[in-house]
């Protein structure tokens, strides 16, 4: 009896947890077009990770707020007035690995299909992701472009030729398994 | 009983793995604290909460002009006018210290600002409270130079504490008890010191422009000739640069002065428009 109370809580465990990986503390920097006049950059490293390596699905979770800036007025206005993380505090990224290789060993790129919901804006999106897992810490790299104006976020007419409309996201998270 | 419970755990376990990768990450936002409860580091006269984050250098340039009711000799009070001038600097995000100027008896201001309490989003203080602490040295010629005059008897003083909530995106609301000193008063019958209850609060109407409102309670006149301040203005966000524009019955600008000698009557139109225009540079 015992030993079937085991393996079944085996069972329920394992394939629960087995092939997920998480981070807390994955990293995204995002800077606006460096040939703008006012350039805006800040980092994020308390963003949520979540990868399944048995059904290749992934999820980001970002908290607004969390974004660090140099100059403490950029970060006020950032929240205030451009992102509105009161009435959208995160922004989320769900999906999954169009082809997920069994061998990681050496980074692969590969192609992340899925939906960004951010500034209450969903949008499906293709990125493209170096991935590799080695003694059991799944790294995962990106870099893309998103459009403000995709996303709803408005650029005041009096700062339109100054700030870009462009943002290029670096996204790095070392994901430890479950 | 027993098999119970393993099919329990299996039919649980079923669902689970099928439940969103998001419920792993759960939603912690309990550490964020709430931020920009005022726009500015002044409601309208008074201090805010706010303080010039770290290494921010933050000047400000006020102007009252005279009554509104002077009539059109005067253009309505804009003939004459009040200014003073401040610079705030970031030490910390948690203190800054200043200096200022007034026109109104020449006098000289420094100042201590600490917020020594953040209102937080979740799990944490509802309230935010920073203490302000001045002192006032006035650098008028002497009344009476033939007397003895001492330095300490152009100083006074002003302390205030200052409790807010950011209730929501748009309404925040201020409590500010205050007690003033003054070393020395013109005539025996005025107070060296008074209490007062200030309560202050801002509306947004846009993203970038707020309606203020701002009134000081005299707990303990100083002289009955003095009365309570109250202000009107709109706050108006520009990138780096915050203008307010305010209708008050008091004409100075530091505490001593707006809090404690108020002699303007909203009932009879004694009302100074006037304005603050303030400009953060980044040192760091």
């Amino acid at each position: 009896m015992k030993n079937i109370f085991i393996v079944l809580s085996f069972l329920w465990v394992s394939p629960l947890l087995a092939q997920k990986y998480m981070s807390r503390s994955a990293e995204v920097y995002f800077l606006s077009d460096k040939d703008a006049v006012e350039i805006v950059e800040a980092t994020n490293n308390q963003v949520g990770a979540v990868i399944d390596l048995e059904n290749g699905a992934i999820a980001f979770q970002i908290q607004m707020r969390a974004f660090h800036f140099d100059i403490a007025l950029m970060e006020e206005h950032f929240n205030e007035n451009y992102v509105e993380s009161y009435r959208y505090p995160k922004a989320t990224f769900r999906g999954s690995f169009v082809d997920l290789p069994k061998d990681l060993s050496t980074p692969q790129i590969l192609t992340v299909a899925g939906t960004m919901e951010f500034h209450g804006v969903k949008k499906d999106m293709e990125i493209e992701v170096s991935l590799s897992l080695k003694e059991s810490i799944l790294q995962g790299d990106a870099k893309f472009d998103l459009l403000c104006s995709d996303f709803d976020i408005e650029i005041p007419k009096i700062v339109a030729d100054k700030l870009a409309n462009t943002i290029q996201v670096t996204v790095k998270a070392s994901l430890t398994k479950l | 009983m027993k098999y119970l419970i393993i099919f329990a755990f299996l039919v649980s376990s079923s669902i689970a793995a099928q439940d969103d990768l998001f419920s792993l990450l759960g939603d912690d936002t309990s550490s964020q604290e709430v931020r920009a409860t005022f726009k500015g580091t002044r409601v309208i006269n008074g201090q805010s909460i706010e303080l010039p984050s770290k290494g921010d250098l933050q000047f400000v340039i006020e102007h009252r002009f005279g009554t509104i009711n002077s009539g059109a000799y005067e253009l309505w009070g804009l003939d004459q006018s009040q200014m003073r001038m401040s610079f705030d600097y970031g030490i910390t995000n948690n203190i800054a210290i200043g200096v200022a100027r007034n026109s109104f008896q020449k006098t000289y201001e420094a100042s201590v600002k600490s917020k020594l309490l953040k209102q937080k989003f979740q799990n944490g203080s509802p309230i935010s409270i920073t203490s302000y602490h001045a002192i006032f040295a006035n650098s008028i010629h002497w009344a009476t130079p033939e007397r003895e005059n001492l330095f300490s008897s152009r100083l006074s003083y002003a302390h205030q504490v200052m409790i807010a909530r950011k209730f929501n995106q748009s309404f925040s609301l201020q409590l500010t008890p205050t007690y003033i000193h003054r070393n020395l008063v013109e005539l025996e019958s005025i107070n060296n010191d008074y209490l007062a209850l200030g309560l202050g609060g801002r509306y947004k109407l846009t993203k970038r422009v707020s309606l203020n409102a701002e009134y000081f309670h005299q707990l303990e006149r100083p002289n009955e000739n003095f009365t309570n301040s109250l202000s009107l203005g709109f706050d108006i966000e520009t990138g780096g640069h915050v203008f307010q524009l305010h209708i008050t019955n008091s004409q100075g600008m530091f505490e001593r002065a707006f809090i404690g000698e108020t002699t303007g009557k909203w009932s009879e139109g004694d009302l100074y428009f006037g304005f603050n225009i303030s400009r953060v540079f980044g040192l760091k």
